[in-house]
């Protein structure tokens, strides 16, 4: 194997592994999953050519929340409906703060995956109506009405039901978390 | 837990954050601990999908042992 194709070999592996925290990172900034799909597609096909010209790159996640943060502020540049402001100072500085956020645990990269399992085993304890809700929000990606329309709930009651559904899965999955 | 700094996080989620608002969030996101707490929320976000679905999947293989059980 040449040095070029193992250089892409460990790249790729490094990238399957953090997937899951540089999509949230992406998804989290766009708030659209089939956006977020792209750019990660589209990350790592700047990734593979950075690699393929033989740089080093000294921390491969950082690097790839960067091109991240750029492809997503094109995005947003490219929205003529966006909400945000795509080159406000205000907004650089919460994509300065969320890229520490994520850089705050580049030491640990195991522990999304511990996170990821905890929060599977949360899931699963949930009464089958708190899942139904979820599912049809966060899988389904039906909008709050739809949501208390299927439901048969106020728009108000689903909106807190989910409030405290959330917080009582990220409550659960800290105290996992804390038990390892 | 820190409901000003939580319900700016919900606010930029659901899409309906004011450009005066995200200069709030950014104050409230100065520390460790709050910065912990937004990428908490956007694990769950992101993360939620899957956890579903491994739900779905750990009942299904759950109920042949169920049947095994009561035989």
């Amino acid at each position: 194997m040449s040095l070029e194709s193992e250089a892409i070999q460990r790249a790729a592996a490094e990238f399957i592994h953090d997937r899951h925290r540089l999509g949230a990172f992406v998804n989290g900034l766009l708030r659209d999953a089939h956006v977020a799909e792209d750019v990660l597609q589209e990350v790592w096909v700047r990734l593979a050519a950075e690699v393929e010209k033989g740089t080093r790159l000294e921390n491969q996640a950082a690097w790839c929340r960067g091109v991240a943060r750029n492809l997503v502020r094109r995005h947003w540049e490219q929205q003529q409906s966006a909400k945000v402001v795509a080159n406000s100072a205000t907004l650089e500085t919460f994509l300065d703060r969320m890229e520490l956020a994520f850089a705050e645990v580049d030491d640990d990269p195991e522990d999304w995956v511990a996170r990821q399992q905890a929060l599977d085993e949360c899931v699963a304890t949930l009464p089958e109506r708190s899942r139904q809700m979820l599912t049809l929000r966060y899988e389904s990606r039906a909008s709050m009405d739809e949501v208390a329309r299927a439901m048969g709930q106020t728009f108000e009651s689903v909106t807190k039901t989910l409030y405290r559904v959330r917080r009582a899965l990220l409550e659960c999955v800290e105290r996992k978390l804390s038990r390892i | 837990m820190n409901t000003h700094r939580d319900e700016l996080i919900h606010r930029w989620r659901e899409g309906n954050l004011s450009e005066e608002e995200l200069h709030r969030l950014n104050e409230a996101l100065t520390t460790p601990e709050d910065r912990a707490a937004m990428r908490g929320e956007w694990f769950l976000e992101a993360s939620l999908p899957e956890a579903l679905r491994t739900s779905r999947l750990l009942k299904v293989a759950e109920l042949p042992q169920m049947r095994k059980g009561k035989g």
